[in-house]
């Protein structure tokens, strides 16, 4: 019962969160979001004149234009652009939790499309792949680095320095180095892209060019967060090292490492999610420019071209997912924090 | 563990103890004097920053003049020259004759990386020719083309002459013109068809014949190096270290500005929910959690297309998004202090809960709202130069950023221009550095850790 409800509960303060967070987003961008539909509408209209004109030769011209003023006064009321503000952020509200967010100016999807929510479902894949391998390789080395580092004074040491590169160095930066360095100065990684130039056909060679390609970032996202998470499970550990229980513990003559595997890290669990949490929000913007640096074919390179381009819906498109998927990741921390906390369980 | 003394003055002692604390303050003191001086250059300097055109006169992407000191024959810097030998005459009437003579010794192995004519007189000429002596007395003779007369011209503005002597040497025309393959048809040996530098004494006259009574009012000779200042040049010949400079100013505002913002906001958001507990705190938890979830870069790039933001609009609208953070922090804070007894004590003396909260929260969360502030700085730096890299900065000031940016649009990582990259990238973590050694000091002091 306790878990269930838990998750019931979280899931509706989640998507409460979400609507918030989108009317936010929807306030801020208001000016260009009507510009980008109309925008959207006349490239729509031009779109279904063209094939009128080439599939019907029966219709004289006043009923061609007839159909076009009809077809975009449909549009226009689909989105709701003639409406009074209120009904106008409910319905656009509602076209933006259906992902649809219009055509892009200039960029298109591989398949050709130029729907935002096509190219965005194109490069979001890769992004995730990247990002979620990385904060789960940092997240876990840095838990065990925070962990040794409460039993020994060297890790601790080290620690500290680690912490202060994290909090300093901008990931997308250390990325341009390592390229300068490792990819073009010895040239032991490749410079970028995510497969080798042409992708090669068999799978499993496939999925060994994408890991070779995915190296670099990875190490370079991994460099800078794992300090900063470690130092924060270092604190934790600490924190939790002081209380009565480890004491008892180390009168009952248990080893150290059984102490700090058993009785610390199953206390410290539930704060580790939740510091994982913060992680993730705060490590995705560094890691998203990343993929700038990388050329690897995520929403950060994305977002960079659409920028030089000026695609605005393209930069309201990426921004909408990206909160998505971010508020996604939150609330899977909030799960993975419901199993680890036992008070939950049991339906404290 | 024995008593601790809280108190203000008893924290600074604390922390004037601390090396961590110390190193960084002595960094930040440096920093701000830097600033100082960044601030004094005159305001033309920043605004001619992106326009290529105002760094002509200087080589460009070349490295650091202290590489140098490591490849001591392969690197030289810019010598300015001024005339040796300045004579005017008028061998008929109406027409007047000057002539300008720079000599100089040439003993390094490569040649110039470009050369700069600066002349300039008071009326245009109608012939303008240059006469360069080798040491072996070979002449090579280049005509000024018209427009540019009495500007600073370089040797790509008159590479026909140049083109015509090297094929007459070697034989055939060169497939790249660039400054270097100029230059070199400059300082390079016939006899080795262009290949091996000539040593010696150089002689370059510049005849200028005018209609009118003549009269120079600049002359110089501008041997470029290829090597340029503590940091090297860009692909626009700007230098690296000025930029770096500029930047500096900004980037610490843009920090301390986010921080001081969100650090308050959030410590007091943060305090109230802890204290109050209950359904409030519930709600304000939930808020904090719906601007938590704003994602900082994609949500800054769409709303500098709403409006173009300025440095404060820039700051306040990080510190809109990264308030929440330091809410969370300050709200379990506030939850240990809730715990003692003290607190349980006012309560049941009936003292009125605004009072609880001056005298028992608020001096408490102070220390650590400090450390954060401190902390707080490298991360709306670091945001604020991530934005700048995607090309999103307030008009009219530099940022490494933007450097940087440029850097990756001219490939510097491809051409081996490392000192494009490292530079203003490092400028960043050694600007962030100091607060965090602060931050991390008066965490430790306050909090009272090994």
């Amino acid at each position: 019962m306790g878990y269930g409800t838990f998750v019931l509960k979280k899931s509706l303060i989640y998507f409460s969160v979400l609507i918030a967070t989108l009317t936010i987003l929807y306030i801020f961008t208001f000016p260009i979001l009507q510009q980008v539909i109309a925008k959207s509408i006349n490239f729509q209209v031009s779109q279904f004149a063209q094939t009128l004109l080439k599939n019907s030769h029966n219709l004289n011209t006043t009923q061609v234009q007839l159909a076009i003023e009809k077809y975009k006064e449909t549009l226009i009321s689909a989105y709701g652009l003639n409406q009074p503000i209120i009904n106008k952020y409910f319905i656009q509200m509602y076209n933006l939790l259906r992902f649809n967010f219009g055509t892009a100016y200039f960029i298109q999807a591989p398949s050709g499309s130029r729907d935002v929510s096509a190219i965005i479902a194109y490069y979001l894949p890769n992004t995730i792949l990247l990002f979620t391998t990385a904060t789960i390789i940092f997240i876990v080395v840095g838990t065990i680095i925070g962990l040794l580092s409460a039993k020994s004074r060297f890790w601790e040491k080290v620690i500290a320095i680690i912490a202060v590169i994290h909090s300093s160095i901008p990931t997308w930066w250390l990325g341009f180095v390592l390229i300068a360095a490792l990819a073009y100065g010895i040239k032991v990684f490749p410079p970028g892209g995510m497969t080798s130039v042409p992708p090669p056909k068999n799978p499993f060679d496939y999925g060994i060019s994408v890991l070779y390609h995915m190296s670099l970032p990875l190490i370079t996202i991994f460099i800078v967060n794992v300090g900063g998470f470690a130092y924060i499970v270092r604190s934790l550990v600490a924190s939790i090292m002081k209380e009565d229980f480890v004491i008892t513990a180390k009168a009952r003559g248990l080893p150290d490492s059984r102490i700090l595997y058993r009785h610390v890290l199953r206390t410290a669990s539930p704060s580790i999610a939740t510091q994982a949490i913060l992680a993730i929000a705060s490590s995705l913007g560094g890691s998203l420019t990343t993929e700038v640096v990388f050329e690897w074919p995520g929403v950060g390179l994305l977002t960079y071209v659409a920028i030089t381009l000026n695609d605005l819906p393209v930069i309201l498109g990426v921004t909408y997912v990206l909160t998505i998927v971010l508020l996604l990741g939150l609330f899977l921390g909030e799960l993975i924090y419901g199993i680890l906390d036992p008070r939950i369980k049991v339906g404290e | 563990m024995s008593k601790r003394d809280v108190g203000f003055s008893n924290y600074v002692r604390e922390f004037l103890h601390n090396k961590m604390g110390l190193a960084g303050l002595a960094i930040l003191i440096i920093l701000l004097i830097f600033t100082v001086i960044a601030l004094s250059i005159p305001a033309h300097v920043y605004s001619s920053w992106n326009n290529p055109a105002a760094w002509s006169e200087y080589p460009e992407h070349v490295p650091p003049s202290w590489m140098s000191i490591f490849y001591p024959n392969r690197y030289f810097t810019t010598q300015q020259l001024s005339p040796t030998n300045l004579s005017l005459y008028s061998p008929a009437k109406g027409i007047y004759i000057s002539l300008i003579v720079f000599s100089f010794n040439w003993t390094k192995s490569l040649p110039a990386y470009n050369v700069y004519f600066v002349i300039s007189t008071n009326t245009t000429p109608i012939e303008e020719v240059i006469y360069w002596t080798k040491p072996d007395g070979n002449i090579i003779q280049i005509s000024v083309p018209n427009e540019d007369f009495n500007v600073p011209f370089d040797l790509t503005s008159v590479r026909s002459n140049i083109i015509t002597y090297i094929s007459s040497i070697t034989g055939k025309t060169p497939n790249i013109v660039n400054s270097t393959i100029l230059s070199s048809a400059l300082f390079n040996s016939p006899k080795s068809n262009l290949t091996v530098i000539e040593e010696g004494k150089y002689v370059v006259k510049i005849e200028i014949i005018a209609t009118k009574p003549l009269n120079i009012t600049r002359a110089s000779l501008l041997l470029l190096g290829n090597s340029y200042g503590l940091m090297g040049t860009d692909y626009f010949g700007r230098p690296i270290d000025l930029g770096v400079l500029l930047g500096l100013p900004n980037a610490l505002e843009i920090g301390a500005l986010t921080s001081l913002v969100s650090v308050i906001v959030g410590v007091i958001v943060g305090g109230i929910s802890g204290y109050l507990g209950g359904n409030k705190d519930s709600f304000i938890q939930w808020i904090t959690l719906v601007f938590l979830a704003l994602p900082a870069l994609p949500f800054l790039v769409a709303v500098s297309f709403v409006t173009e933001p300025n440095l404060e609009l820039e700051a306040l609208l990080i510190a809109f998004l990264s308030w929440p953070f330091y809410a969370i922090i300050a709200r379990s804070m506030a939850l240990s202090i809730k715990s003692n007894s003290y607190v349980e004590a006012d309560k049941l003396l009936g003292i009125p809960s605004y009072r609880i909260f001056f005298t028992h929260f608020m001096p408490r969360l102070i220390p650590i709202t400090v450390a954060y502030m401190a902390l707080g700085v490298p991360a709306g730096i670091l945001l604020a130069q991530t934005l700048a890299f995607l090309g999103i900065a307030p008009a009219n000031i530099v940022t490494w950023g933007g450097i940087l940016d440029a850097a990756e649009t001219y490939q510097a990582q491809v051409n081996g221009w490392w000192w494009w990259v490292v530079f203003p990238g490092a400028m960043i973590v050694i600007v962030a550095i100091p607060f965090v050694l602060i931050g991390f000091a008066i965490e430790r002091v306050t909090l009272g850790e090994r």
